[in-house]
């Protein structure tokens, strides 16, 4: 399957993941697009056939393949709202843990300007609309409007914390590193709880597209210690 | 209709048109996999039916709970999804059998072919 000695491992040849990806953009769940790719797989080996030979361009056949299946019940499991709420608990979380840090490095309470809430805000908004809208992914002359939007999120978030600096929340600095702890965390385990929607392979069960052992467990502690570590670093420099 | 030396070219709107109640036909003789299924049909002068067109038409006779499928394990290669009729899929193919033999009639009688011959 894999031509290339230097491509990784976990990694599939073009012509399987641009199928994959192409599905994925149209919505099929992981399950079905393990069946599809055994399918390609299984054909290509008694044939003898290249993917590109039997079943032509990857994009066009996963549009007949998406056409014949359910849709994945991604609205459920990645709907604006939801989306939109873990934005916004991530942003305070930020918030509350720099101003604690800050509160903490001056002696004093954390304090929460009112750029910072706006930026929140705006933050939450955007990434609720950009999910809401994610459909236009699947068109490739709208897809540039979506990205575009999606780059615009910085400058929308960084300006108002710039230009309004006065206080609007003031509360203790240990206080707010407390808050944002417990907004990481319930984020973390609400994103957990989600679990991903992986491509399984129907015969075995497992993940079609084999991925190193360290990686499923170090995305997801990755924001967890990175954190942890932080504020342990912070705390200790010579000072507080 | 295009002719070779050796197998006729169908063409692709007829192949469409057929090729549904072809595929019901040849699982109508047992349990199958997706090449195997290619190749009967291919051996019975239809052609050869990429992999790209018989798939999705086996997966929408599988969402129609006209077809059912499992996957069985290689020997030595990647596992095969084997497809067989339904109690529903053999209904609707005694059905689809007879509407094509009336349809076949009906066709040929417009067709030079087909016509009875005056003496």
């Amino acid at each position: 399957m894999i031509k290339n000695p230097f491509r990784p491992r976990f990694l599939l040849d073009r012509w399987r993941d641009n199928f994959v990806v192409a599905l994925r953009l149209r919505n099929v769940s992981g399950s079905h697009i393990g069946d599809a790719l055994a399918l390609v797989d299984a054909h290509c080996a008694d044939s003898g056939e290249e993917p590109e030979e039997a079943f032509g361009d990857p994009v066009a056949y996963a549009t007949h393949v998406a056409e014949q299946v359910p849709p994945a019940d991604l609205a459920a499991r990645v709907s604006p709202l939801r989306a939109g709420l873990l934005a916004l608990a991530v942003l305070l979380a930020v918030s509350a843990l720099l101003s604690g840090v800050a509160g903490l490095a001056r002696g004093g309470p954390a304090e929460l300007s009112v750029g910072s809430l706006v930026a929140a805000a705006t933050g939450t908004a955007a990434i609720a609309l950009l999910v809401r809208f994610a459909s236009v992914l699947h068109d490739p002359r709208r897809r540039i409007v979506w990205f575009g939007a999606l780059w615009l999120i910085l400058p929308a978030m960084v300006w108002p914390s710039m230009a309004w600096t006065s206080t609007a929340v003031e509360v203790g600095a240990w206080l707010s590193m407390a808050i944002a702890v417990v907004l990481l965390a319930a984020t973390w385990v609400s994103l957990r709880a989600g679990g991903p929607d992986i491509v399984v392979d129907p015969l075995t069960g497992r993940d079609s597209i084999p991925t190193p052992r360290w990686l499923a467990p170090g995305v997801h502690w990755f924001l967890p210690v990175t954190l942890a570590v932080t504020v342990l670093l912070i705390l200790l420099v010579p000072g507080h | 209709m295009a002719v070779t030396a050796t197998e006729p070219i169908w063409p692709a709107d007829w192949l469409r048109g057929v090729l549904e109640l072809c595929v019901l036909g040849v699982l109508a003789d047992g349990p199958t996999y997706g090449y195997a299924i290619a190749q009967r049909l291919s051996e019975a002068g239809l052609g050869v039916v990429k992999g790209g067109t018989l798939y999705p038409l086996l997966t929408r006779l599988e969402g129609e709970a006209l077809v059912e499928a499992t996957w069985r394990a290689g020997d030595g290669g990647p596992g095969r999804k084997f497809f067989e009729l339904t109690a529903s899929g053999r209904t609707e193919l005694s059905g689809r059998d007879i509407l094509w033999a009336e349809f076949v009639i009906r066709t040929r009688r417009l067709l030079p072919s087909g016509r009875p011959v005056d003496y």
